[in-house]
């Protein structure tokens, strides 16, 4: 009795081995076959992958891929530097008046040069400054236009573009703040990171 | 015989482990609901998201905003300070709950009080929140604050903090809040400084009886 | 003669099951009943009598008429009128009925405005433009400021005007005004779709009366 149950035992063992053995294995494929929701829900929403880190003053050029109104891609180049970054005490909205700085804040300066590539000026994009905690402030001040890439009042699609550029964007960041760096992104989830110079960290006298 | 009678009894184990698992486990409800964090009035609720202060609580009979607007019951105005904290952020949950487990959401009568509000990064910002009430909410209201609306039955606000704060209204409070006839200007937006919370006079201007 | 026939009917029966009777019995029963009513279509519970005063349930709300009138625009506010405009109608030949309601919501929660516009229809009403299309609702608003009702708080009366547009040769003094019947849609919704908690409007009355048109002036 005891004999003929250990048997049982062993051959039930023996006889499911190769299905034992693929569990495993089935389950890591069912949590892979779930994890495009990782990519699309996540990954692909929001500023996820960095294409390129670069000092301030150092021009890169990146490869990016736009959507127009039809929903077709098409690939946009992006070539341009962190020139300058500075602390601000004004900021001024679209008329050109001055606008009263929120208390505890203080105004970023920034100054980004651009070069169009293969005749093409820059695409729209979206600017955000990054503190050494990983803080992310937007842009509040614009030298015109609504978007801080293409030329001053200018679009991505201008024929008449300029050969190259410069953009100045005010972003207000609490004084407590420490300026790491400046991101530039076209479309999720690529974007570029230009790292500034600590000798140029804006210091208000203030702070 | 005896293999039959294994049988049973592994079927009637398997039958009552599942009857416990969905017995005791939390159901979905209880898994998605928010993370609550209790404060009171002048108190900073910390939250994944920003943090927010009540600064104080006003009662109205009006409220001036581009139109004057009149209470059902009256407007329980709150005051807070706020911030966004990670990344610019808009407030879409702006609550309050009664003590009957009623809910009130932000008026949105005659452009006078914000529905939602926009935060930014790391820069403190004040606002106030305006609720049309009867008199039985005053007394232990609660105000929420959330990153989220409510949607249905709380969709906006699963599996996030959201701050419950006590507005500390006794019911000897209550009844002199409810029986001054106040009217208060209120601020459709956000401001980077406190509110003007002194109540004010609807004056008629001189030109409307000539008119007439 | 007749014996025989008899005779054949019962022979022709009891070659019957039991069953086969039942169901005949039934037909017969069916047919027989067909002059007293028994074949016409199963009627709607009738609708309920509506007049001004009284209280009517319109899904999650009480709601009682208190008097109706017409006029070339709403007043608005009583408490600043140099500074909220009237509601006038859409057109210069349409007038506004304004039908005054005191309104409860007696639930844990806001309840929207549209579930009270859309379940109360007035006869005759002209369509205007709204986000939907051309529609006969009509708009909510505050009677002491005029300002648009969005949604509802519960626990309170909110006295409140709902605003017909109608034609401005429409003179009656009496008007028909007619309530849906709303069902409120629980945890797991419809097997239609998935939206759960909220009211939905069935296609049905659930009262209807004629009300008098009185004066703008008179207070209700």
């Amino acid at each position: 009795m005891s004999d003929r149950g250990t048997n049982r035992r062993q051959t039930w063992l023996r006889r499911n081995r190769w299905w034992l053995l693929a569990l495993p294995a089935a389950l890591a494929l069912a949590l892979a076959s779930a994890a495009y929701r990782v990519n699309d829900f996540w990954y692909e929403n929001g500023w996820h992958r960095e294409l390129v880190s670069a000092p301030q003053g150092r021009f890169v050029t990146t490869h990016h891929t736009v959507y127009s109104l039809d929903q077709k891609p098409r690939r946009a180049d992006l070539r341009m530097r962190l020139g300058a970054i500075a602390a601000s005490d004004v900021m001024r909205d679209s008329l050109g008046a001055e606008l009263p700085m929120p208390p505890g804040a203080v105004g970023v300066k920034l100054r980004l040069d651009f070069h169009a590539v293969g005749g093409k000026p820059a695409p729209y994009c979206t600017v955000y400054v990054l503190d050494d905690r990983g803080e992310r402030y937007p842009v509040e001040e614009l030298d015109g236009g609504t978007n801080p890439c293409p030329p001053p009042g200018g679009s991505p699609d201008d024929p008449t573009a300029p050969r190259s550029w410069s953009r100045s964007l005010v972003a207000v960041v609490p004084k407590i703040a420490r300026v790491d760096a400046v991101r530039v992104g076209v479309s999720w989830p690529d974007y570029v990171t230009f790292r500034t110079s600590r000798a140029e960290q804006p210091t208000p006298a203030d702070r | 015989m005896r293999r039959t009678l294994a049988v049973v009894a592994v079927v009637v184990a398997t039958m009552a482990i599942g009857r416990l698992l969905t017995d005791h486990l939390p159901d979905e409800e209880r898994l998605a609901a928010p993370f609550v964090r209790n404060g009171s009035v002048g108190e900073t609720v910390h939250l994944r998201y920003g943090d927010v202060r009540v600064t104080g609580v006003r009662v109205a009979t009006r409220l001036e905003g581009a139109d004057v607007v009149v209470a059902a019951g009256r407007f329980l105005v709150v005051d807070l300070a706020y911030r966004a904290k990670g990344e610019p952020r808009r407030f879409l949950g702006l609550e309050v709950r009664d003590s009957y487990g009623r809910r009130y959401d932000a008026t949105a009568r005659g452009s006078t009080c914000p529905q939602n509000l926009e935060g930014l990064t790391g820069i403190r910002m004040y606002a106030m929140a305006c609720f049309d009430v009867p008199r039985s909410a005053l007394p232990g209201a609660r105000f929420r604050f959330s990153l989220g609306d409510y949607g249905v039955n709380g969709s906006g606000q699963r599996r996030d903090d959201l701050a419950e704060i006590d507005l500390k209204i006794s019911p000897g409070e209550a009844a002199r809040l409810w029986s001054q006839n106040l009217t208060y200007r209120a601020t459709n937006g956000t401001a980077t400084g406190p509110l003007d919370k002194e109540p004010v006079t609807l004056a008629k201007p001189t030109w409307w009886d000539e008119l007439r | 003669m007749g014996g025989t026939r008899l005779a054949g009917v019962r022979r022709a029966l009891a070659q019957r099951s039991r069953r086969e009777k039942t169901v005949g019995l039934a037909a017969v029963a069916l047919v027989a009943s067909a002059p007293f009513g028994g074949l016409d279509r199963a009627g709607e519970t009738p609708p309920a009598a509506l007049d001004l005063g009284a209280a009517v349930a319109v899904g999650p709300y009480d709601v009682t008429f208190v008097r109706a009138y017409r006029a070339k625009e709403f007043a608005g506010s009583q408490v600043e009128p140099w500074e909220a405009p009237p509601v006038t109608s859409s057109a210069e030949a349409r007038r506004l009925l304004v039908l005054e309601v005191d309104v409860t919501n007696d639930g844990k929660r806001p309840e929207y405005a549209h579930v009270l516009t859309k379940a109360v229809a007035l006869r005759g009403a002209a369509k205007t433009d709204s986000f939907g299309g051309p529609s006969a609702d009509p708009k909510l608003v505050y009677r002491t400021d005029g300002s648009a009702v969005s949604t509802v708080s519960p626990g309170m009366t909110h006295r409140l005007a709902l605003l017909f547009e109608q034609s401005s040769r429409t003179r009656s003094p009496r008007a028909t005004i007619a309530v849906t019947r709303l069902v409120y849609v629980g945890k797991g919704g419809l097997a239609s779709n998935l939206d759960e908690d909220y009211w939905l409007h069935l296609d049905e009355t659930a009262s209807r009366g004629t009300i008098t048109v009185g004066e703008p002036g008179a207070q209700g």
